[in-house]
């Protein structure tokens, strides 16, 4: 039973309409992440949840009841800001307090609830230490634990770890990650960053220009791109994708000049139907060499242009007739400028967008996606 | 050699300016008959004997607390309405927000001298004439305190505020514990700003006050004047009562009130 | 909205305005409204200030300025221009916008440049020691009381001991009557401004050369611009808005100097405003003809008057502004 569900939610400012007919929820104790470029309307999204814009039109309810008209202060929910709004001239002690204080709760049960927190979040030594004097972890902890002492009905966390460097971010998602999976509150978090989205939803929603493009597991989306935007936006390097004219004899040829055309199986060639051009798309790491007669798959040569060392992998760019194609490889061997190699992508691994709409066409209805592991660790 | 010059053209012009202040000190604590020295004498002698006299036999003392009283509850009152009203003007949304910024704004362009009939009446119909109340309440807000508190307020996170809109504080609450202990500096400023002005009060008690009760200092050192003309020992004593909480505020503080001046807050200088 | 739903306690306050009281107000508008009413709660206090003595008294001078009125009298008729006409048949109030004019029209070029000038030499030398001192000493003045220091500047002027006819003498120059001195009486007050009144101006160029950006000028000095080019084509533009601010200022100042004029000339040489008149300026006249000669509604339209000179002034200036100053 989901615990935040929004139905229909409009938002207009002025004439500029930032949410367009927003239905997603929030289940019992799930973590949803919101993911989309700047802009995409997700940071209001999360601010009608928590309350601090109201929806132009479309209902949001927590559990059974309806919290549309609500106030912010009335909704028990928990917010954690990308600066953390740690009040710098209170120490951590009384920046916990001050909502409570300020709700004249009794300083026992403050004191109480605040150990508490202090001590599932190891922030105790922080207590009479001012936010100033902490490091980004340890206030992105604080802010948490801000949040937390409320015993909020739901969490909302907005890009709560795009102010920390690259590595304590890392550490930090799986903290999260772990604290969420302790207390199982409902969260809803926004960020602008894929692999953040990628690695701590249950369910994630990727949004742009105000709409919803898709919505699902990680693993789906991944793997199942609804629209090229989709398509692209996950995924490090993003999926290749190249447009491709479908020749009278239903073979695909690059829009250029390639005679050869590369045929392609029957089933996709019934899903293609009248369309003369379409997009197809393959993420660098499907890309192999080709074995003869080993897999049927998308058989092309590609010109080597650069090669990227990031230890463990390359990513090699080149291009395939005139389009740019990324792909990953772990054998440097032989990688040099301006080689030809013949490369394959096997077609249960290729997507298929219709050109005009940009929406998926074709599902390659024989990959299978991995079985949800829901973050357990 | 033009570094050396304008080392010296600088040293000179800051004695210039100094040396007036300076003179006050030296006839003040100087000989009797100083003043009348020709060559005029350079030297202070620090006799404190005639300032002691004339902070005796004129009730120096009250005129003093009457300037500090006046000038604290002045203090203060521009403190909280420059604070309530910045912080409505910085984060609050309400129809006339921007116009209320042009009100203020216009305050300053009055001619305070074109103003000073009918605010005689206006004090005259309150009963305020002739009171402590009419010389601090025309005063109780300021257009560069409130632009002050605005600006500080406008730099604060809005999620500052908006956590605790989450948590039920209260716009008062919000404002007396978070927003105003943030804005230090401009606090810092406005105390300033407001001291030196509601100190160097004169015309204002000169037209609204009769009782000598009432008096601020530079009032009482205006009648002294007429009183004492050319008693110039007497009156350079006078006039260090009036300079020198001013010139001590200043020698404290003077970084902070230069760039309060200058940049309307405290700021660090390079 | 209007559906009933089962809120949690602290939402039920709400639903009150949200579904009670105001039935049309959603709970957006009720945050909105409280929104307002708080903000019009935190302005009042300031506002209330603002009408009851400087607004108010502004609209009630074009009342006072056109009747015959008389505070203490209860009754007051309307008399037209009656009182302006009174007002240009006295020879003093000519006067007086003669003293103004000329006070005006040397004070304000003359501070400007001097803090300009003195401006330039701290910033020139801020890196040598004593800079900050130097830049203390010459706001100083500033902050001084006007009644406290002008004691001192009447022993300066004093002909026979004071300061500025030993500086005279020393340099070899003829003495002067200074503040006794029908000619010198005012320019003895314009001193006094300009010391008084300098380091403001010189801290708020100060302030403006202080944003210049350095690789404005690092560019001209490679191209070779430096000394009285430099200052001429780079610097001036660029600080214009500042020197427009410090002439409308001290012209708004000057034009209502009031606190100096009247105890630098009110010593021993008369009431205030002499020798003869000469240092009567519109200022000290509305101040003498209300409260010293209880002429009120005359007093008005001299405000009238003085209100309508400085409005004019600073919209002239903002007009030549307009082709001069180069904002960034």
């Amino acid at each position: 039973m989901p615990s935040v569900k929004l139905k229909a939610i409009n938002k207009s400012f002025g004439q500029r309409q930032v949410l367009q007919h927003i239905d997603m929820d929030v289940g019992d104790g799930e973590f949803v992440v919101v993911v989309g470029p700047s802009g995409c309307g997700k940071s209001t999204l999360l601010r009608i949840v928590a309350g601090l814009e109201s929806p132009t039109s479309g209902e949001l309810w927590f559990d059974d009841r309806l919290v549309t008209q609500v106030p912010a202060h009335a909704r028990n929910i928990g917010m954690v800001f990308q600066n953390y709004a740690l009040y710098p001239h209170m120490t951590v002690f009384d920046n916990l307090a001050f909502g409570m204080a300020a709700r004249k709760t009794a300083p026992s049960e403050i004191k109480h609830r605040i150990d508490e927190v202090a001590q599932l979040l190891e922030i105790e030594p922080l207590l009479h230490i001012r936010p100033g004097a902490l490091s980004g972890g340890q206030r992105q902890r604080v802010a948490v634990g801000r949040a937390l002492v409320r015993s909020p009905f739901a969490f909302l966390m907005d890009e709560p770890l795009s102010n920390l460097d690259a590595l304590l971010r890392e550490r930090m998602r799986v903290e999260l990650r772990r604290l969420h999976d302790r207390m199982r509150i409902p969260t809803l978090y926004v960020t602008h960053d894929q692999t953040e989205a990628m690695t701590m939803a249950d369910r994630m929603v990727v949004m742009r220009n105000g709409r919803i493009l898709q919505l699902g597991r990680p693993e789906e989306l991944y793997h199942r791109p609804s629209t090229v935007f989709v398509a692209q936006f996950l995924g490090s390097p993003p999926m290749n994708l190249v447009s491709v004219k479908v020749l009278p004899d239903k073979r695909v040829a690059l829009a250029g000049k390639d005679p050869q055309g590369i045929p392609i199986p029957a089933r996709i060639r019934e899903q293609i139907g009248g369309r003369n051009v379409v997009w197809l798309g393959f993420r660098p790491e499907r890309v192999v060499p080709q074995t003869h007669g080993a897999v049927e798959g998308l058989d092309f040569t590609a010109t080597v242009h650069t090669v990227e060392t990031l230890g463990a992998r390359y990513h090699v760019h080149g291009t395939w007739g005139e389009s740019p194609i990324t792909w990953v490889t772990t054998e440097r061997e032989g990688l040099t400028g301006s080689i030809k190699m013949k490369l394959t992508v096997p077609w249960d691994r290729v997507h298929w967008f219709d050109a005009a709409t940009e929406e998926r066409m074709v599902s390659p209805d024989r990959e299978s996606i991995p079985v949800q592991v829901g973050g357990t660790l | 050699m033009s570094k050396f010059i304008a080392y010296g053209l600088r040293a000179l012009v800051a004695a210039a300016m100094a040396a007036p202040i300076y003179w006050v000190f030296v006839i003040a604590t100087g000989y009797h008959g100083a003043a009348y020295s020709i060559p005029p004498v350079w030297r202070p002698l620090f006799h404190w004997a005639p300032f002691l006299f004339v902070w005796t036999h004129t009730p120096w003392a009250r005129y003093v607390l009457n300037s500090v009283v006046i000038s604290a509850s002045t203090i203060i009152l521009v403190v909280v309405t420059s604070a309530l009203a910045g912080y409505a003007l910085a984060e609050l949304k309400f129809p006339g927000n921007s116009m209320y910024f042009y009100v203020t704004l216009g305050v300053m362009m009055l001619p305070q001298q074109a103003l000073l009939v009918p605010q005689y009446v206006v004090m005259y119909h309150l009963h305020l004439l002739n009171t402590y109340t009419g010389l601090i309440i025309p005063f109780a807000a300021s257009t560069s305190g409130i632009f002050l508190f605005r600006q500080f307020f406008m730099k604060l996170p809005v999620s500052y505020r908006e956590i605790a809109r989450l948590e039920g504080v209260s716009t008062l609450t919000y404002l007396r514990r978070v927003a105003v202990p943030l804005a230090r500096p401009a606090v810092a400023t406005t105390v300033l700003l407001t001291f030196i002005s509601s100190w160097n009060q004169f015309q204002w008690p000169l037209i609204m006050t009769v009782s000598s009760q009432l008096q601020p200092i530079e009032l009482a050192l205006s009648h002294y004047m007429q009183a004492y003309q050319s008693h110039w020992r007497e009156l350079t004593a006078a006039a260090l009562i009036a300079l020198l909480p001013i010139l001590i505020v200043f020698a404290l503080t003077q970084r902070h009130i230069v760039s309060a001046v200058a940049g309307g807050e405290v700021t660090q200088k390079d | 909205m209007n559906r009933r739903v089962p809120l949690s306690e602290d939402a039920r306050v709400n639903s009150a305005t949200g579904g009670g009281l105001l039935p049309w107000l959603s709970w957006w508008n009720a945050y909105a409204l409280r929104e307002t009413l708080v903000g019009y709660g935190l302005i009042l206090p300031s506002l209330l200030v603002f009408l009851v003595f400087y607004y108010g008294p502004a609209i009630f001078l074009m009342y006072i300025a056109f009747f015959h009125w008389n505070i203490f009298a209860s009754q007051s008729t309307f008399v037209g221009l009656h009182n302006f006409s009174v007002l240009i048949h006295q020879p003093v109030f000519w006067q007086s916008l003669l003293n103004t004019g000329y006070y005006v029209v040397l004070v304000v070029p003359v501070t400007t440049l001097l803090a300009l000038a003195l401006a330039l030499l701290l910033r020139e030398t801020r890196n040598l020691r004593g800079g900050g001192l130097s830049q203390a000493l010459v706001f100083l003045p500033h902050v001084t009381p006007v009644v406290a220091t002008s004691i001192i500047w009447v022993w300066i002027f004093d002909p026979t001991f004071g300061l500025a006819n030993a500086v005279l003498h020393f340099l070899h120059l003829p003495q002067l009557g200074w503040l006794s001195s029908v000619h010198w009486a005012l320019p003895s007050v314009m001193i006094y401004t300009v010391w008084h009144s300098v380091g403001l101006y010189t801290v708020l160029f100060l302030a403006g050369l202080s944003t210049l950006p350095k690789q404005v000028l690092e560019a001209a000095q490679m191209d070779g611009v430096r000394g009285w080019m430099l200052f001429r084509r780079i610097i001036l533009p660029l600080i214009s808005p500042i020197t427009f601010f410090v002439i409308v200022l001290a012209t708004i100042n000057t034009m209502q100097t009031f606190s100096q004029i009247y105890t630098l000339t009110g010593g021993p040489h008369g009431g205030a405003g002499g020798p003869a008149f000469s240092t009567t300026t519109d200022s000290l006249l509305i101040y003498q003809t209300a409260f010293l000669y209880l002429h009120f509604s005359l007093s008005s339209a001299m405000s009238l008057v003085l209100f309508a000179l400085i409005l004019t002034l600073t919209l002239v200036q903002k007009l030549i502004a307009d082709r001069m100053v180069f904002y960034r």
